[in-house]
């Protein structure tokens, strides 16, 4: 009869430091999903700063992928960083930021590079016909028989000074 | 021989002078603006694209908008990736293009600065459904530039953009959208 009543307590106890300890895995876990959903939730775009370039080309070369075949660049360039040398065509203005168009003066095509806005730069940037390095995110071609074909980035960030 | 030869270089002068002067018309830009904004239970929702291409040929009115769709920026990563993968499927249907005319364009002062009405009406490409639109909105010219300035509603069930059904009643079924294009570019 004693025996049988240690058996149980035994039992309970052992009930109970199982059931403590399932409900702190739970806690554990339900606080996990909780918090990763939180962070997922509110998590901004990567810096494009930190963010490796996943293509590294000139400014000509890039136009010319999406002359030869704009479905297969578009296709390749999807939502990918790249990194752009070239000469500054035009410099736009739009709200806070400004506008970068590279490419050569005597050609429609450019590659327009719309600056971060989060990027405080008082003072245009670059000169046209200066020479820079710019990395920004792709966002999609235009073609259009009167105003040319551009290559739109944006998010862009100025990578180096070339003097 | 010697009138026929007159008749045909007149002829062709004309050509020339009418194809400077449709062209002179031209106005354009390359760096419009347009954002949306969804009040909703679940979060309003938010997002602006600064690279919109506007054409406007002043002289007939002829509009041409195209706006890359992944151009839209959000303040949060989700709702970018959720709006361009679930929602307007931007790999599929990369573009969104408004073919219309201004109404009653040939009672508008280009040249003249000032704040105008005007009413667009058109055709709105978006995620690869073609309709009929009429949009109300402003011009506004200064120093010889005109500014277009627009505001309307979108139903997305307009655009066979369907809500996933577990957020159906807790996101907006419809957007409000915002459009301006500063066109200070001549087209030679």
């Amino acid at each position: 009869m004693q025996n049988n009543g240690s058996f149980m307590t035994a039992k309970r106890k052992l009930w109970s430091r199982r059931t403590r300890g399932f409900i702190i895995s739970l806690v554990v876990l339900v606080s996990m999903v909780l918090w990763y959903g939180w962070t997922e939730f509110n998590r901004r775009s990567k810096s494009i700063v930190i963010t490796k370039a996943d293509y590294e080309l000139s400014e000509s070369a890039f136009i010319q992928e999406f002359e030869t075949d704009s479905q297969r660049a578009d296709k390749k360039y999807n939502d990918k960083v790249v990194q752009v040398k070239g000469v500054v065509k035009e410099i736009g203005k739009s709200k806070d930021t400004y506008i970068i168009g590279l490419g050569s003066s005597l050609s429609l095509s450019s590659v327009q590079c719309f600056l971060d806005s989060l990027q405080i730069i008082p003072l245009p940037p670059k000169k046209e016909g200066s020479f820079v390095t710019i990395k920004g995110r792709y966002v999609g071609f235009n073609r259009d028989d009167l105003l040319g074909s551009d290559i739109v980035l944006n998010r862009c960030v100025l990578v180096n000074d070339h003097k | 021989m010697k009138p026929v030869f007159s008749f045909l270089l007149f002829l062709q002068l004309s050509c020339w002078l009418t194809a400077y002067n449709a062209e002179a018309q031209k106005l354009y830009t390359k760096n419009g603006e347009i954002s949306f904004y969804s009040n909703a239970p679940l979060e309003n929702i938010e997002a602006f694209n600064r690279s919109i291409t506007a054409v406007l040929d002043t002289k007939v009115g002829a509009v041409q908008i195209g706006v890359l769709m992944r151009g839209f920026e959000f303040e949060k990563a989700l709702m970018q990736e959720h709006f361009n993968e679930n929602y307007v499927e931007s790999d599929k249907y990369s573009k969104a293009v408004f073919i219309g005319s201004i109404q009653a364009n040939e009672k508008l002062p280009y040249t003249q600065d000032g704040t105008y009405s005007a009413v667009a009406k058109g055709k709105l490409m978006l995620h690869g459904v073609e309709k009929e639109i009429t949009v109300n909105g402003k011009i506004v010219i200064t120093s010889g530039v005109p500014q277009l300035f627009a505001e309307f509603d979108l139903f997305l069930s307009d655009y066979n953009i369907s809500i996933p059904s577990m957020v159906a009643n807790k996101v907006s079924k419809n957007v409000h959208i915002k459009v301006l294009l500063t066109l200070d570019k001549k087209l030679k």
